[in-house]
């Protein structure tokens, strides 16, 4: 009996050591989050989006998917659109909107040449076909009319997508890494 | 005993708890998710002692009715400790942990060797079949019920040696109690009655085998008592079916016994996985060879425990999951532990043959089971950002509902989609408009189209403030209200839905006059409301969806009158006994395409009580295809 109390005891001293480690261990798992309230009335738009760039996700308004955890792009669907900040000077000189992105290996296989249109309101700004898969930059000029007001929308418009459900449920254009205007 | 000897014992016996903790520790951080949501909802619904014994042992989710592992813990838990998701997973891990002792105890009775007592929990302990009970709340009821299993069979091998009538009652208890953690309770009698066929000693087999009956007689009667209550499905993936695709099932299970079920997953080679396969079944067909020569009773008890656990969910042919294997690998993990202690008594050649299997089961299942648990404790800590960030959101606007903005598909389905908000009292969150490009929730999650606000409404909730718009930015929530409005509300289309909640108050707008307050999120048609909406180009059908209160359902069949354009389009009853009833009316081709029609919604008889006029509950009107 003394045998099997000193087990018991020397067990609970051990087991609660265990648990008192466990709980000193503990982790970010409870409490509260502490959200991101503007502190000004207007949020202020970037002319250079980054896909990764949490603060500049509210700018692609169509058709980009979430970022995969830790990936600095997105996909995007066939068609996706960006608003972006006038740079200074624009206004008078107008811009250049680059626009860099790859095209995937599988992709090209199953579409075959890809042609890709840029739109901003009616002007359209710019196509490229690509006919290989690899990482290119778009590049086209947007006239200072367009930029004489805070911001401009761009549609880009892909003509060939891979439609929801041939690879995944979505549907998959491009995988774009960043957006930018600059003034010329 | 010297005290250094007890510590020494104690220590050695306490060290396959140690490895769990250390092993699944992440899993102590992880939010919950899914599943847990609907358990977490039950406290919501418990406004008096009725509704708790309703909530507690009213059959749910497939007929189930686990109070102790599932309704109880989650209503107790988050009564104490509310949306902290430790204590729950403590609770977990202290239950493993009593599991293991007792898995520890019972290896030493059965064997009578103490190096596979030591050994056994550390096999069990060690597959990765239990990262899903390490990290995820809702499957604490194959935990709690490997407890009752282990803790009845302990008391039954104690009365087998013993004699001692008390030792027959704990376990029958137990046993009993058993139920309220998980059917697969029921094959109990079926262990105990290996263990006397196959370990306990001949002369007295006959003895305990008539002790069993009674407990086999509660099985039965449990058996019958839940057939009653939860026909079997004849639909969906719990249907059962009784072919030659339980042996496939059976040899699934057995790969995930020796092989990490997200081998490949993690990236590790299929061909690796392969040899760990081979060498683990290898092992256990050589096991199996020595047991047959040595007539060991132990191994074949081991094997109908593996096979008498996991029986229940073989003809599971279209539900396979790793955590139905935790029971089972007890019967794996006495078995691994014995062999590795046969081998041990028998020189270093056959010390080595044991060591390399070992190895290779422990180097492919710790780092696969720690990859797991972390990858979980990620996956869930977006779930927890959103969660507590839209308690947070709430708190700072209450008056006004929360759009979510790029919320992916993981989190839908882990969240937003198991009705996630609805345990922290936030009944008003919704997506922003496209949500439905890019979510794709999995089967069985609340419907996306309940969730996604049309463009018109959005516009119109945005510009009369009555939603803030929030987007996932790492571990919290951003407010993007400016920013949405800035650039993408001059995007959305200002024009009608085709589909409208009355139930919601950002359709409030859309609404005639007569309709009733809004109340629980559902107003009242008097005799007669109107609604706007839109009819697209391929609206072909009017649905709408209600509720009557059974009770006044009672005093006699409701008509139904239903006018687009003042045209008459429907003329409908609703019948006792549909409380909650689904209409479709055509809509006449010459409406389709209009931006704005008027619905009208007639209803006779009515009732007057108080001043009010109440005719049905609505509920959704909406344009189909």
């Amino acid at each position: 009996m003394t045998k099997q109390i000193a087990t018991y005891r020397a067990a609970t001293v051990v087991a609660a050591s265990l648990l008192l480690l466990t709980v000193g261990c503990r982790g970010k798992h409870s409490g509260e989050v502490k959200n991101e309230e503007p502190s000004a009335p207007a949020a202020i738009l970037m002319a250079q989006v980054k896909m990764a760039d949490q603060d500049a996700a509210a700018q692609l308004i169509q058709g980009f998917y979430p970022p995969e955890t830790g990936a600095t792009w997105r996909w995007t669907a066939g068609k996706f659109a960006v608003v972006l900040k006038a740079p200074l000077g624009s206004a008078e000189r107008g811009g250049t909107l680059s626009f860099s992105f790859s095209l995937p290996e599988p992709v090209v296989q199953r579409l075959g040449p890809m042609t890709l249109t840029a739109v901003a309101g009616a002007k359209k700004l710019g196509t490229e076909t690509y006919k290989a898969a690899g990482s290119y930059t778009f590049t086209a000029p947007v006239p200072a009319e367009l930029l004489n007001k805070d911001s401009v929308t761009v549609d880009f418009v892909l003509d060939k997508s891979l439609p929801a459900g041939t690879v995944e449920k979505r549907e998959l254009g491009l995988i774009a890494t960043s957006v930018g205007l600059e003034a010329r | 005993m010297p005290a250094a000897a007890g510590y020494r014992k104690a220590a050695l016996g306490l060290a396959p708890v140690a490895f769990l903790f250390v092993l699944y520790q992440h899993g102590l951080n992880t939010f919950f998710y899914q599943d847990d949501f609907a358990w977490l909802s039950l406290l919501r619904q418990t406004w008096n002692f009725q509704d708790f014994l309703h909530n507690m042992f009213a059959p749910m989710a497939q007929g189930t009715v686990r109070p102790w592992s599932e309704r109880g813990f989650f209503m107790l838990m988050q009564k104490l400790f509310g949306m902290d998701s430790y204590p729950f997973h403590m609770v977990v891990f202290l239950t493993m942990a009593a599991s293991l002792v007792l898995v520890s105890h019972l290896t030493r009775r059965i064997t009578g060797s103490t190096l596979a007592g030591f050994l056994a929990p550390w096999f069990w302990a060690g597959n990765a079949a239990l990262v899903t009970v390490m990290t995820w709340n809702s499957s604490y009821n194959q935990v709690l019920c490997s407890l009752f299993l282990l803790g009845a069979l302990a008391s039954y091998v104690q009365f087998a040696e013993t004699g001692r009538r008390t030792f027959w009652w704990v376990g029958f208890f137990v046993f009993v109690l058993g139920f309220g953690a998980l059917e697969i309770n029921i094959v109990y009698p079926a262990l105990a009655a290996a263990y006397v066929v196959f370990v306990a000693p001949v002369e007295k087999r006959r003895r305990l085998l008539l002790g069993l009956w009674p407990l086999a007689l509660v099985s039965v009667a449990y058996f019958a008592w839940h057939r009653a209550i939860a026909p079997l499905p004849k639909t969906g993936p719990y249907v059962l079916h009784w072919d030659a695709e339980i042996l496939k099932t059976t040899a699934l299970y057995w790969k995930w016994t020796v092989w990490p079920t997200q081998w490949t997953q993690f990236g590790h080679s299929f061909f690796l996985a392969k040899l760990i396969m081979v060498s683990g079944s290898l092992a256990f067909a050589t096991l199996a060879y020595a047991g047959w020569r040595r007539r060991s009773g132990v191994l074949a008890f081991c094997a109908a425990w593996y096979l008498i656990s996991l029986a229940p969910v073989l003809p599971l042919s279209a539900h396979h999951t790793d955590y139905y294997l935790t029971i089972p690998l007890i019967g794996f993990a006495i078995a691994a532990a014995t062999g590795v202690s046969w081998a041990w008594s028998r020189g270093w050649v056959w010390r080595s043959a044991a060591l390399a299997p070992v190895l290779v089961y422990f180097a492919s299942m710790i780092p696969t089971a720690w990859a797991q648990t972390v990858w979980w404790e990620n996956r869930a800590s977006g779930v927890r950002t959103l969660v507590l960030g839209v308690a947070a959101a709430k708190k700072a606007h209450p008056s006004r509902a929360i759009v979510l903005d790029g919320v992916t598909t993981f989190l839908y389905d882990d969240a937003v989609g198991q009705s996630a908000f609805y345990p922290i009292q936030v009944d008003d969150v919704y997506l922003t408009p496209g949500a439905e490009l890019t979510i794709h929730p999995a089967e069985g999650n609340a419907d996306l189209r309940n969730l996604v606000l049309e463009p018109g409404v959005m516009l119109h909730a945005l510009t009369h403030d009555q939603v803030v718009v929030y987007s996932v930015a790492g571990d919290h929530l951003r407010n993007i209200t400016a920013v949405y409005e800035q650039t993408t509300a001059g995007r959305l289309v200002d024009r009608l839905p085709a589909r409208v909640d009355a139930g919601n108050p950002l359709f409030s707008w859309l609404l005639g006059r007569t309709w009733s307050e809004l109340q629980s999120g559902s107003r009242w048609v008097p005799d007669r409301a109107t609604v706007r909406l839109r009819i697209p180009e391929d609206g072909n059908r009017l649905a709408l969806e209600g509720y009557l209160p059974i009770e006044q359902l009672r005093t006699g069949p409701r008509h139904l009158i239903v006018k687009v354009a003042g045209v008459l389009i429907g003329d409908t009853q609703i019948n006792d006994p549909e409380s909650n009833f689904r209409r479709l009316f055509r809509v006449p081709v010459e409406f389709r395409g209009r931006e704005s029609v008027e619905v009208e919604i007639q209803v006779d008889p009515v009732l007057r009580k108080n001043g009010e006029v109440l005719g049905l509950i609505f509920g959704k009107i909406a344009i189909l295809p």
